[in-house]
């Protein structure tokens, strides 16, 4: 079977591959190049390079990069990105041409504020839909919890993304639960997104370069998840000029640095930042807490080198970490490490590829006791590596064909545990586990007039691998823990389960006129490894479980369509898209489950379905000294698992029925200029008990009827502002300096992350009546100002 | 591990406090009066108590309402004996052991069975062995981590041989119960919970020394105050669980301390009962039945 398909899918791409070619038949020549910033030598991703006299065009891809094929003769070329000049080129096109080009130079750059689009009509023109980019020059003016800016809390203004609440790791997208997002840096994915809990996440924003979100219409060359994909690209580091980035906040100081090595040719970054809440907290912390270690840190480098036109490396590299320490008893710590190194290679001037070598590893360790009789060591781990290949064939302005595969190695190590218990040592490890994620992919571009399709197909295979063992489990009675039966070993690389999926995509555009079309699309996507968490928020030592003999993996089918339409020279941009998805083999649990240092975890998952549909609407203002957009989505995610809710579909906890958010920004005058930010949603769901009773002396909580989820938490609204005060501006200087003061929930709202039930904490003498109360538990539950200076140089 | 439980939210704390509780009024939506039956029995030669009562709405404040006219029978299935438990009032059923009419011993099978309402409930149960409790320990520590400086006690024990002992470890401070929910101590092989392949061990740390009370936050300066003085009788006693209870306390443990969870809160759940109805049509009963053997240790805290 296995086989078969891969001979079906090699064989449909060569077909295309051969079909496309008898259009070369006519003399036809491809203009290509890069697409650069002047200023910086930083690409341009996304740049669009317009023939006027043909009507036809392209954009640059994710490395800056172009190639348009025209009949032979001479061309005016319009290269623009928005924020810069457009440049108009003429092309005398005989033979294969070769044109990079810089845009803006030392030109000041147009007083624009780019919300999430990089050509001026691309909200209308692109078939890509269900997808946003933020620019970092956007989000930087965005009002920031303690003036940190930050790209996770900032996409959760975009429609289609929610979060839990507020701390929470992580984002939930279009009702997906947040292990369902691949989050890419460059090119690598980031198990855990977040730094100190999910107040912070892990980008450092004077290193990103570029967001973009696909919440659905995903397309083939991306896979292995079912929700999303936030592909983060770090910038290359100035080419042109040493430049220095810094800023001083509340709870991190940042520095980066960037600078040529060989101009033109190759260059580097690097950013750090380090929180010191730690050190500005001693003050004020009590003896209680005065032992606590506090902090996290990151560091960002990249490096690129330019071998000539047709080559270039690009190395990257993240490493961050938080730690918590109390005093010599207690120790915890968390952390990434992702590297990728990424070939890009020009094999004609129509052939792009892309080759990514990537490792990545998400780790924690947690540590108790300090003596040589009792202690607590615990490590756990992912780790990956992965090649991935990935080639566009621009066959004519109208056609770009993708095709690509990838293949990753996974090491799961759950727990690497001693327990030292009165000096005697107790390994409570459990296994390690490999696997082996691979899958290719062909996805064809075509613009037929006013159409514009991109169908493909991804075939994904997953082998759970020796050393390991495959656990067989016996029946139980709904929502207990399910016996073991059997235990059989593998050796090492012997299969121990795989799967096989394939996964088409589609999407097609139709273009009603300049300002209006209309778009929609289908995907199915496979997911085959799980984030086995059971809390509202998903805690740090959640562990990532492969998909096994009883854990099937994830499937999704979404369908999504849009009507999109641009105003006034572009100057507004609105949407409107309505999706349905599916998810089968959703991962859930047994009341009371324990996720962790257990060896028989699988017999304690719950399997299930979910399905989740909304509307989601975006209006937004691109142009003036007004801009700012208004996302507005009403959605539902829901779950049918046997064992919960008495098998009946309940909602997520992440579900919110009505999600608002008006992001507003405005420009006082050359130095100054505010933003204001209001975020309104309904209350996520929350489970309330109905009535108590004793035993044992015990007061314990009941719910009548067993429901899951059926009462809503009061609706969470805040306001943010923010002031931007520019240095003053000298040309001659080179030191370019902003305050940003901001005030996050500036009306002093408690906002309930939850309502929890509890007895009355102080002690209730024996055989007495307790009393019982709910309690309103707000995370962020006051007004918080803040200050950050940043610089550059 | 539940002992994360701890770390995580502390960890939480620690690093913002900009967090805020309030209690609220809110309505329980309390619909229906369940049957509950609270039978913690034990092999020991005193008066054996089942407590049967009903459920309440969770905002009420006052003693269960006590039901009196149950039948409550135990039966020992594996000898044959039977032991009728008499109303003595408030929803307590007692028997009380005589010299020609002992409960059993370790390893025996017992049913309980209540009539209630026309209604038969049944619940089952094993008498399970439990290891001694070998020591109580006491030591003077310094302040630490928000802890006062003082005296603080730890047991010693040593899980029993073989994978799946559950137990329930009670502590008294000078005869009165530590009652709190947060000093419910529950242990699987020594550990906090199944599935980490321990077996055989020394009670882990954290169990050991859940013994020494939990402060009242709201009481003026007992944070201040240590677990135990000089002069303080220290009793702990051991009490062994069938699997089903284990996970009976245990799941009845995180909901009743699922608040200090935080934003890490675990689904809201109900304690799975094992006291079920042989008719299928009967209102579903509440609570737990569970037979215990019990080990203890006392000492008086001296300098």
């Amino acid at each position: 079977m296995k086989t078969r398909l891969t001979t079906l899918l090699m064989g449909g791409l060569l077909a295309l591959l051969l079909s496309s070619t008898s259009l070369l038949a006519q003399e036809k020549y491809a203009l290509s190049g890069y697409v650069s910033d002047g200023e910086t030598g930083e690409t341009l991703i996304g740049a669009t390079i317009y023939v006027p006299s043909v009507q036809q065009g392209v954009t640059t891809n994710e490395y800056g990069f172009y190639s348009i094929t025209l009949p032979e003769g001479t061309y005016e070329i319009e290269y623009s990105y928005v924020g810069f000049e457009t440049i108009l080129e003429t092309v005398d096109l005989r033979q294969r041409t070769t044109l990079s080009l810089e845009l803006g130079g030392a030109a000041e750059q147009l007083e624009e504020v780019v919300v999430v689009s990089q050509a001026a009509d691309r909200n209308v023109t692109d078939l890509q839909m269900s997808s946003n980019s933020l620019d970092m020059q956007t989000l930087k003016k965005l009002p920031a919890l303690l003036g940190e800016v930050e790209v996770l809390r900032s996409i959760q203004l975009l429609p289609g993304v929610s979060t839990v609440g507020e701390g929470a790791t992580g984002f939930n997208v279009r009702g997906g639960s947040i292990d369902q997002n691949l989050v890419l840096l460059d090119e690598a994915p980031v198990y855990n997104s977040a730094h100190l809990f999910g107040f912070f996440s892990v980008f450092n924003p004077d290193a990103v370069k570029d967001v973009e979100l696909f919440k659905g219409g995903i397309p083939a060359r991306y896979g292995g998840r079912l929700s999303s994909i936030l592909d983060v690209r770090m910038k290359e580091g100035n080419s042109k000029r040493l430049t220095l980035n810094g800023g001083v906040g509340l709870i991190f100081s940042r520095l980066s640095v960037e600078a040529p090595i060989v101009k033109d040719k190759a260059s580097f970054i690097v950013a750090g930042r380090r929180s010191y809440i730690d050190v500005l907290a001693a003050p004020f912390l009590n003896d209680d807490l005065g032992e606590t270690t506090l902090n996290f840190y990151d560091l960002t480098l990249k490096t690129n080198y330019k071998f000539n036109d047709n080559n270039q490396l690009f190395l990257s590299g993240y490493f961050g970490r938080d730690n918590f320490g109390f005093g010599d008893q207690a120790g915890f710590s968390w952390g990434n490490t992702t590297t990728s190194l990424r070939w890009n290679h020009i094999f004609s001037n129509k052939l792009f590829a892309n080759t990514t070598f990537y490792f990545s590893d998400y780790d924690y360790s947690i540590d108790f006791g300090d003596t040589a009789e009792d202690s607590f060591d615990w490590t756990a781990q992912i780790m990956n590596y992965s090649v991935k290949p990935r080639f566009t064939y621009y066959i004519t302005p109208n056609n770009i064909l993708r095709f690509g595969g990838q293949a990753i190695r996974y090491q799961f190590e759950p727990a690497n545990a001693v327990a030292v218990s009165d000096g005697e040592e107790i390994d409570i490890s459990l296994d390690k586990r490999r696997a082996i994620e691979g899958g290719f992919y062909v996805e064809n571009e075509q613009t037929l007039g006013r159409w514009q399709l991109n169908y493909g197909l991804r075939w994904s295979y997953f082998n759970l691998i020796g050393e390991g063992n495959a656990y067989t489990y016996g029946d139980a009675p709904i929502g207990e823990p399910r016996p073991i039966l059997n235990i059989e070993s593998f050796a090492s690389g012997e299969s121990i389960k795989d799967y096989a999926n394939l996964e088409p995509r589609a999407a097609l555009r139709y273009q009603l006129s300049p300002n209006n079309s209309i778009k929609a699309s289908y995907n199915r996507t496979a997911q085959y490894i799980h984030l086995l968490s059971n809390t509202v928020a998903s805690t740090p030592v959640d562990i990532w479980l492969p998909s096994t003999n009883n854990v099937e993996p994830q499937i999704s089918d979404q369908f999504a369509i849009g009507y999109f339409q641009n105003f006034k020279d572009n100057a507004f941009e609105t949407s409107i898209e309505l999706y349905y998805k599916t998810m089968e083999h959703q991962v859930d649990y047994i009341d009371g489950a324990d996720l962790i240092l257990n060896e028989f975890v699988e017999g304690q998952i719950l399997e299930g379905e979910g399905r989740a549909y909304g509307l989601e609407l975006l209006v937004q203002k691109n142009k003036g000294k007004f801009t700012g957009w208004v996302s507005y989505t009403l959605g539902r995610s829901e779950r049918l698992v046997e064992g919960i809710n008495n098998d009946e579909w309940y909602p997520n906890r992440f579900d919110q029925t009505h999600n608002l958010s008006i992001t507003t920004f405005y420009e006082l005058n050359k130095r100054w200029s505010v933003s204001a930010v209001f975020s309104y949603n309904t209350g996520t769901p929350a489970t309330f008990p109905t009535s108590r009773y004793t035993v044992g002396g015990y007061t314990i909580p009941h719910n009548i009827g067993g429901g899951r989820n059926n009462v809503r938490l009061p609706a969470y609204h805040r306001l943010d502002l923010s002031a931007t005060l520019e240095g003053k501006r000298n040309e001659e200087r080179r030191w370019q300096s902003n305050w940003v003061f901001s005030i996050y929930n500036v009306y002093n709202r408690s906002n309930p992350f939850s309502i929890y039930f509890r007895q009355d904490p102080n002690r209730t003498p024996v055989g007495q009546a307790v009393n019982t109360e709910a309690v309103r538990f707000s995370v962020l539950g006051s007004f918080i100002p803040s200050v950050a200076y940043n610089f550059k140089f | 591990m539940s002992n994360l439980k701890y770390i995580l939210p502390l960890c939480f704390l620690a690093a913002f406090t900009f967090s805020c509780e309030d209690v609220i009024d809110i309505d329980a939506n309390f619909t229906e009066a369940q049957l509950v039956v609270d039978a913690f029995l034990n092999d020991l030669d005193t008066t054996q108590t089942i407590n049967v009562s009903l459920s309440q709405d969770y905002f009420d404040a006052s003693v269960p309402p006590a039901v009196t006219d149950a039948q409550v029978v135990l039966t020992n299935v594996t000898k044959g004996d039977v032991f009728a438990f008499e109303h003595k009032g408030n929803g307590a059923y007692e028997w009380t052991p005589t010299s020609d009419s002992a409960i059993g011993e370790e390893m025996d099978e017992y049913l309980l069975t209540i009539q209630y309402n026309g209604f038969t409930y049944e619940a089952g149960s094993q008498l399970n062995p439990v290891p001694s409790v070998d020591s109580i320990t006491h030591e003077f520590r310094e302040e630490e981590l928000g802890n006062p400086e003082g005296i603080y006690a730890q047991f010693f024990a040593r899980d029993l041989e073989g994978i799946g002992n559950f137990y329930w470890i009670k502590a008294f401070k000078n005869g009165e119960f530590l009652n709190k929910p947060s000093e419910l101590n529950l242990s699987a092989d020594g550990t906090f919970d199944t599935g980490t392949g321990a077996d055989g061990i020394v009670f882990l740390p954290p169990i050991r020394e859940l013994i020494n009370r939990v402060p009242d936050p709201d009481t003026e300066d007992d944070s201040e105050v240590p677990p135990y003085v000089e002069g303080d009788q220290i009793r702990v006693e051991i009490h062994s669980l069938s699997s089903s209870t284990f996970r009976f306390l245990q799941v009845a443990l995180e909901q009743m301390t699922n608040g200090d969870n935080g934003i890490f809160a675990l689904p809201v759940a109900n304690s799975p009962t094992n006291i079920l109805s042989t008719d299928p049509n009967a209102p579903e009963a509440l609570g737990f039945f569970n037979i215990s053997r019990i080990s203890s240790a006392e000492i008086v805290v001296e300098e």
